[in-house]
């Protein structure tokens, strides 16, 4: 059945176009085929390092997990790939909201978009059509805005993501937006659909979303839920969202704060203070954790990783401000994450005497609400200091080179969450390693803090893995194991909240994902054949960022994490030793089957080019 | 006998609705007694306490406490569950 659109901005003409059994059995859907479909046509266009990510040429792919918008728990996660303009390499962002399903009603998996618009625009999916429509109107509009005029428009059973004014001035930290807050945070993907001309997809259409059997679909769904249920991860998400986290991190000392330069901060950003601003906890498609906070200040959130970044990280400890710095950087279509930290690098800088008013027109103190939230909207809209930093991890090549050392980022993607690495060492091997830069969510072995019996261990793992949380032995097959298994959800569309093994080893695995594509697809997988999906799509991102030119050296941490000890509470002395980590990673090169470089086996990359080939192929219009 | 003053983080304070809770624990108890005895008289915790999916972690002193770190009179272990963003959870083997 066709359900890919291929669509054309600069021609304005769009192909419609069937995904090969082949390739679906190999990379099911959302981030493995989006992987695909990027590596082959970044090879069309000239080749990956030297595709221009705000060029016409850079590929933007929206692609919805497998089963997304069935009635699979929590399957609603849609995965947006480009070049990204904020690391150079692989960019690729997930979420969640609603968006994903209004897309594959309206007859599509998957939109491929390359070009440039002549003039500003947005596509309006329907009942299998793809149109371009001219974004009068819409242009300049926060993201939310946006959306609620596409439904004025369209009507109200339209669902959009867009992108807001950050987007539309190609901040190289720009989201792309669906909702209030659900956001395709990482990478810069915003500033792709702003560089493209394109203010926002909006789709609307009442045709069901194929299933093969729906009566196994409604069993697969009350078992799971079921299953789901008796989680108490899953009741507290559904209480408290993920703020529950940050009391438990700041007793360790193990928040990033002030540029991770202090490891602990202010009970003000305790669970217990955000919820004194919520009046509602909302769900994504077929969710039924509902983690998602209404606050009362007029936004949704704020997540954990918010309240690290945009409160202790910048000194900002009062709730209502952190609260209103999340709600703002929503709005605007800003990465709460690469925002938070980019502008808490640059108060170090401004601290140390690196950069000076000079160049940062005016003070720039640690927890000075108000300057942050002046520089954020001078972000959003390039305006002088702003500006610069709207290049984030960019920005230093404009800077003193002793600024680089200052900066939280991996493979120039900014540290995604407030988690300080330095005492759980597998948490620092995962981010080093994560194929889109600095990010828990690849591959974060959330199981490792748990100190599971070595029974439990070795039957999740499959080998001997060590229970001490600060050693750097047995750790890299734990890495690997979660590597996998977040890839095939990312795939499925199924959200982290319920997969196997993030905070928990008592929610979906490879068994209930087996019985949930049988029910939607009719297509069978047993566990082994999902594990291969997760390590054909690891090792295809490892291939992509070779193209991008990446080498075993960018898979490292942050100076800091490396040469300075954690100064306080629990975590103090914790550093990572450099001779630990580089065994680390052998290890985890030879549990992926890698080389001692990080490169794929002869066999592996000749059945990855056999795919691509395809998947080229399909795509070309002669 | 030694006095201990039990602090509950998140989210276990909620399921008994106060934040700390007195114990009073026999001459020489290790932190294993300690959670023991928290779930015999708070029933409402013990589900979490004895949780297999997400173990508390003890804080005593500035340190993680194992399961048999004794505890003096006086203390005051806080107790939180180990998560993601957290800490690594210590009770695991007294529980198993």
């Amino acid at each position: 059945m066709p359900n890919l659109a291929f669509v054309d901005l600069t021609s304005a003409e769009t192909r419609v176009l069937e995904t090969p059994e082949a390739l679906t059995r190999a990379f099911l859907g959302g981030r493995g085929l989006n992987m695909l479909y990027l590596t082959a046509l970044l090879r069309q266009a000239g080749g990956a390092a030297k595709v221009q990510p705000f060029g016409p040429e850079n590929p933007l792919i929206i692609g919805a997990g497998m089963l997304t918008g069935t009635i699979v728990p929590n399957a609603a996660r849609f995965n947006v790939s480009a070049k990204s303009p904020e690391s150079l390499g692989l960019g690729d962002a997930n979420c969640g909201g609603f968006f994903a399903a209004a897309m594959r009603r309206a007859g599509f998996d998957r939109l491929i978009i390359v070009g440039r618009a002549a003039q500003r625009s947005y596509l309006l999916l329907a009942d299998g059509e793809v149109r371009l429509l001219p974004a009068d109107g819409l242009w300049g509009l926060n993201s939310p805005e946006a959306q609620q005029e596409l439904k004025q428009r369209h009507g109200g059973g339209t669902v959009s993501l867009a992108i807001g004014p950050a987007g539309e001035n190609r901040v190289r930290m720009a989201s792309v937006m669906t909702g209030k807050k659900n956001t395709a945070g990482r990478g810069g993907m915003g500033a792709v659909m702003g560089a493209k001309n394109l203010k926002a997809v909006a789709a609307n259409s009442r045709t069901r979303i194929p299933v093969a059997d729906r009566a196994a679909m409604r069993v697969v769904r009350r078992e799971q839920t079921a299953h789901l249920k008796k989680s108490r991860v899953v009741e507290v998400l559904g209480k408290l969202g993920t703020p529950f986290l940050y009391q438990t991190g700041n007793q360790l000392g193990a928040v990033r704060t002030r540029n991770s330069q202090d490891n602990y901060f202010e009970d003000s950003l305790n669970a217990e203070e955000i919820e004194k601003y919520v009046d509602k906890m909302l769900a994504c498609t077929s969710c039924v954790v509902a983690c998602r906070h209404r606050n009362t200040l007029g936004g949704e959130g704020p997540e954990y990783s918010t309240i690290g970044l945009l409160g202790a990280n910048l000194g900002i400890a009062p709730t209502d401000q952190v609260i209103t710095l999340n709600n703002l950087v929503n709005d605007l279509g800003l990465d709460a994450s690469s925002t938070g930290t980019i502008i808490g690098w640059a108060m170090e800088l401004y601290q140390r005497g690196i950069i000076g008013d000079d160049l940062t027109e005016g003070r720039l103190d640690w927890g000075d609400y108000e300057r942050v939230h002046e520089l954020i909207l001078d972000v959003a809209h390039r305006r002088g200091f702003g500006a610069l930093l709207a290049e984030s991890t960019q920005a230093g090549r404009l800077l003193p080179p002793e600024a680089q050392d200052y900066l939280i980022a991996i493979k120039d993607l900014p540290q995604s969450d407030p988690h300080d690495v330095r005492y759980i060492k597998s948490f620092a091997l995962g981010i080093a390693v994560a194929s889109r830069g600095a990010d828990h969510l690849r591959n974060r072995p959330t199981l490792d803090i748990l100190r599971l019996p070595d029974e439990l261990r070795r039957k999740i793992f499959g080998v001997e893995t060590n229970p001490d949380p600060t050693a750097y032995d047995g750790k890299a097959e734990m890495v690997a194991w979660h590597d996998d298994i977040y890839a095939v959800s990312d795939c499925l569309g199924i959200c982290r909240f319920v997969t196997h093994g993030f905070n928990s080893p008592h929610l979906l695995g490879y068994e209930h994902f087996g019985e949930a594509v049988r029910a939607g697809t009719g297509m069978d997988f047993a566990t082994e054949e999902f594990r291969a999906v997760g390590a054909r799509v690891i090792d295809l991102e490892r291939l992509l960022n070779q193209e991008f030119g990446r080498t075993r050296a960018d898979d490292t941490l942050p100076k800091r994490y490396f040469d300075e000890p954690m100064p306080g509470r629990v975590s103090k002395g914790h550093r990572i030793e450099r001779d630990k980590f580089e065994t680390m990673l052998d290890e985890y090169y030879a549990a992926r089957g890698w080389d001692g470089e990080g490169r794929l086996s002869e066999r592996r990359r000749q059945e990855l080019e056999m795919l691509l080939q395809q998947a080229g192929d399909g795509l070309r219009s002669d | 006998m030694s006095t201990v003053t039990v602090r509950l983080g998140e989210p276990l304070w909620r399921q008994v609705n106060a934040k700390q809770i007195l114990l009073t624990l026999p001459a020489g108890a290790s932190v294993a007694d300690m959670l023991s005895r928290l779930a015999e008289e708070h029933p409402a915790l013990a589900e979490y306490l004895q949780s297999d999916e997400l173990p508390p972690t003890v804080f005593l002193a500035g340190t993680v406490a194992a399961a048999d770190t004794p505890l003096a009179d006086g203390d005051e272990p806080m107790l939180m569950w180990a998560a993601a963003g957290g800490a690594p959870g210590n009770m695991r083997r007294s529980h198993a």
